[in-house]
């Protein structure tokens, strides 16, 4: 064994401090987002190289969340989209809804928190689902200093607990949205 | 001379003559007068022409004037666009020589890193490297896990292997390899809109391709990136200075060149914008080696926003 790690070439990278680029792929965001979390902490070390107690400060400052851990996104669309609004509903509370958990859910989300955690082709059929439940008037999204934020609207109170996999307003949205998709649109 | 002066003299002899003498005098001072009333008619004339002459004269002096400050106008909308070109051509050749420079600085951090690679390994080393990578991966994680004891062994052998690495882990986190050669001036351009009054927004543009923002993704991080960094830092510390810490940022292109736009128009800035902005970017500038490292230079400059619009206008 011993033998085997002497014949391979020594990797410099697991030597090297964390770069900003690294903790931005980890954290799925931009590499200027990083860097203005970390100037607004006064935390950016001077030589722009990072430690591991940086990426959990860049995480919490900007609120980020993975709402898909490895392997439990839904293969199939209609799922998928359901899958997405029932985590909708569980995390996030509606304007004039009396607090139900404790600590009380929040108001809105970072819209890329919706999407972390997913493969590319994934992702970008939910971002086309997501714009169409911003036009049937479900989610408001809204831009702030940190990016996009998704808020659902009081009027999704009842509608949006509908949308459960086999249903038919699942099924118009999938199909609706896997058009667009396809057309690349 | 006056009717009873033309009366005077010796004394008539008779009705008659005094009639007459009165009537000589009375013609006598009509053709003096109307003598002088022609006179005044010709010199009126005479100046009316004159006047009608200036008119004319002033008429044609205005139209001449017109035309001159047309020209003017002209040539002030002419040296905006050389403005607008010298920006424009400036920033695209500062990219140029600056992407340049990181292919040199590139070439050089293979150099250094392929000679790291060779002396680490010699004996043992390799096997280090290993063993310290190993541990960041694998046993790190789980030592809140492992026996007090074992946990302080492991933890004492890691800082052992670390010591013994402590030369290489230096020189693989060193900034890059230092380029000889003469300093490259390198803008960074910045203006608030409107030029005057209150800022509704600020935008810098750095001399590097917008790709660099857009595919980040698929770049490696090289000194274009890290010069990004630095200027982006700037901005996000100028914005805390000027009371605008959660002033809206966007990214786009101008002069096919990267450039950063801030929303200005929600808030009262606090201090002089102009000055802070160059600030900022001359602090960025100095505060990592790998720019003077690269023999580059980075200055602020400070342009009238029509210079960086589309069209010049």
């Amino acid at each position: 064994m011993a033998t085997e790690v002497e014949t391979q070439l020594p990797d410099l990278a697991s030597l090297r401090k964390l770069r900003v680029d690294q903790v931005a792929r980890w954290l799925e965001i931009h590499p200027y987002e990083v860097i203005r979390a970390l100037v607004q902490q006064e935390a950016l070390p001077a030589d722009l190289r990072l430690e591991t107690q940086h990426v959990e400060q860049v995480r919490e400052l900007l609120g980020l969340q993975t709402w898909w851990n490895g392997g439990e996104a839904p293969a199939r669309d209609g799922d998928l989209i359901a899958a997405l609004i029932l985590r909708l509903t569980t995390r996030l509370a509606i304007i004039g809804d009396p607090p139900d958990s404790a600590p009380p859910r929040p108001l809105s989300t970072r819209s890329d928190n919706l999407f972390r955690g997913l493969d590319p082709e994934q992702q970008m059929f939910l971002r086309r689902a997501v714009n169409h439940l911003v036009k049937m008037g479900y989610l408001d999204i809204v831009m702030t200093a940190a990016g996009l934020s998704v808020t659902l609207r009081p009027e999704s109170r009842r509608e949006l607990r509908l949308l459960v996999p086999g249903s038919v307003g699942i099924q118009a949205l999938v199909a609706r949205t896997r058009s667009e998709h396809d057309d690349g649109g | 001379m006056s009717l009873l002066e033309a009366g005077l003299g010796p004394a008539p002899r008779s009705l008659v003559e005094a009639l007459e003498r009165a009537s000589w005098a009375r013609g006598q001072l009509e053709a003096e007068v109307d003598s002088a009333l022609g006179e005044l008619t010709k010199e009126e004339l005479s100046n009316r022409k004159a006047i009608d002459e200036a008119y004319r004269r002033i008429a044609a002096l205005r139209l001449l004037r017109q035309e001159f400050e047309a020209r003017k106008a002209g040539l002030g909308a002419e040296g905006s666009r050389h403005d607008w070109m010298a920006v424009r051509d400036g920033l695209r050749a500062d990219r140029e020589r600056f992407m340049q420079k990181v292919e040199e600085v590139r070439a050089a951090v293979r150099v250094r890193d392929d000679r790291l690679v060779e002396e680490l390994q010699g004996p043992g080393l390799a096997a280090a490297v290993a063993e310290y990578e190993r541990f960041q991966t694998e046993i790190e994680p789980a030592l809140a896990t492992l026996p007090p004891a074992y946990r302080s062994a492991v933890i004492e052998s890691q800082q052992a292997n670390r010591r013994r690495l402590a030369p290489w882990i230096q020189a693989a986190n060193a900034a890059a390899p230092m380029l000889v050669g003469p300093m490259e001036p390198i803008g960074v351009v910045a203006c608030a809109s409107p030029a005057d009054g209150r800022p509704e927004a600020l935008v810098f543009v750095l001399p590097l391709p917008f790709e660099l923002y857009r595919g980040w993704a698929a770049r490696e991080e090289d000194l274009a990136a890290i010069f990004a960094y630095r200027v982006v830092t700037a901005l996000f510390r100028l914005l805390r200075e000027i009371g605008a810490e959660d002033a809206p940022v966007e990214y786009f292109e101008v002069h096919e060149c990267l450039a950063l736009q801030v929303w200005l128009s929600d808030h009262s800035i606090r201090g002089d914008l102009r000055e802070q902005t160059l600030a900022h970017i001359g602090r960025a500038y100095e505060e990592g080696p790998e720019l003077p490292g690269a023999s580059v230079e980075v200055y602020g400059v400070w342009v009238r926003p029509e210079l960086l619009t589309e069209d010049g206008y």
